[in-house]
């Protein structure tokens, strides 16, 4: 038996359910990089100049943040708070291009690994008998 | 001296929420502050916000520390925009009690007569809740509170 009567009379919109959810989000990202940072929210309120208690107030997840206060938090943390999808999305594509390029430049060095070796082969072939095969080879490169 | 009972009032996967309840009175105190703020249609936003932050909490979040704002032993529900306070005592992640509120319109709570009252009456709950989990007449296990839910503060 639940003694709540009225709670359920209560029809939160969806503007105000997401204003909490992204409201929570903020919070949870400020407090991220608190925790990341070896700081806490008296570390926060001393890098704004503000009480702790005001600083407090924000981080319940029912503050209205403004755009201005977000950037000042982004500013003294070092880090930003929120992306937006677009954002996000191109530093998606160009974290795949720098891993492919990174990919590729792997590869070209493969090869030319190989080949270094492939050419160290032929040459302790070619060599006269008194020429010692080079330490730090590896000949499975050649396959 | 005041007699409550504490209650549960809703019921969560990750949170279960109690609540106060005065003899004196019909309803527990959390409705108690739904039913004065929701008679103005000014309040309605505050009333939402605190329901979906509730629901967060209780849906997904856990009642982590970070969420409530202390107010010496109990906590609040800060509505930044109108002053709109909801008092409560954190007790984990998993278990709240929430009391009642009003508009605070000082920064020292004690000038603010709107919601002083409801401030000292969760604060003289944590006192007594907290002695009666101490001496093992409540029992706190996971979401529940069993034993003595009874008590008596000044007021």
């Amino acid at each position: 038996m639940y003694m709540s009567k009225l709670f359920d009379s209560i029809d939160v919109n969806d503007e105000i359910r997401r204003f909490v959810d992204n409201s929570f989000e903020v919070v949870d990202q400020i407090h991220a990089i608190l925790e990341r940072q070896g700081k806490n929210q008296r570390d926060l309120a001393q890098l704004l100049g503000k009480n702790e208690s005001e600083v407090s107030k924000w981080l319940t997840g029912t503050h209205n943040f403004t755009l201005k206060s977000i950037s000042k938090i982004e500013v003294v943390l070092g880090e930003k708070i929120i992306t937006t999808p677009m954002t996000s999305q191109k530093e998606f594509f160009l974290m795949l291009e720098r891993s492919t390029k990174i990919q590729e430049s792997k590869s070209f060095l493969y090869q030319k690994i190989s080949l270094r070796a492939l050419h160290t082969k032929y040459m302790v072939v070619s060599a006269p008998s008194s020429v010692k095969e080079p330490k730090g080879i590896s000949f499975p490169l050649v396959a | 001296m005041k007699r409550l009972i504490l209650g549960l009032y809703k019921e969560y996967d990750k949170v279960a929420f109690y609540s106060v309840h005065f003899e004196t009175y019909e309803l527990c105190e959390t409705d108690r502050f739904i039913q004065r703020f929701s008679q103005h249609e000014a309040n309605r936003d505050d009333l939402q916000i605190i329901k979906a932050w509730i629901e967060k909490m209780g849906k997904e979040t856990g009642a982590l520390e970070r969420y409530f704002r202390p107010e010496r032993n109990a906590s609040a529900i800060p509505i930044a925009t109108s002053g709109l306070r909801l008092y409560c005592i954190r007790l984990s992640d998993e278990l709240v009690i929430l009391g009642n509120g009003g508009r605070k319109s000082s920064q020292a709570v004690q000038d603010s007569p709107d919601v002083y009252p409801a401030f000292k009456d969760m604060n003289n709950i944590y006192h007594a809740l907290r002695a009666s989990l101490r001496s093992g007449h409540t029992e706190r296990v996971g979401k529940k509170l069993f034993g003595q839910l009874r008590f008596k503060i000044e007021g």
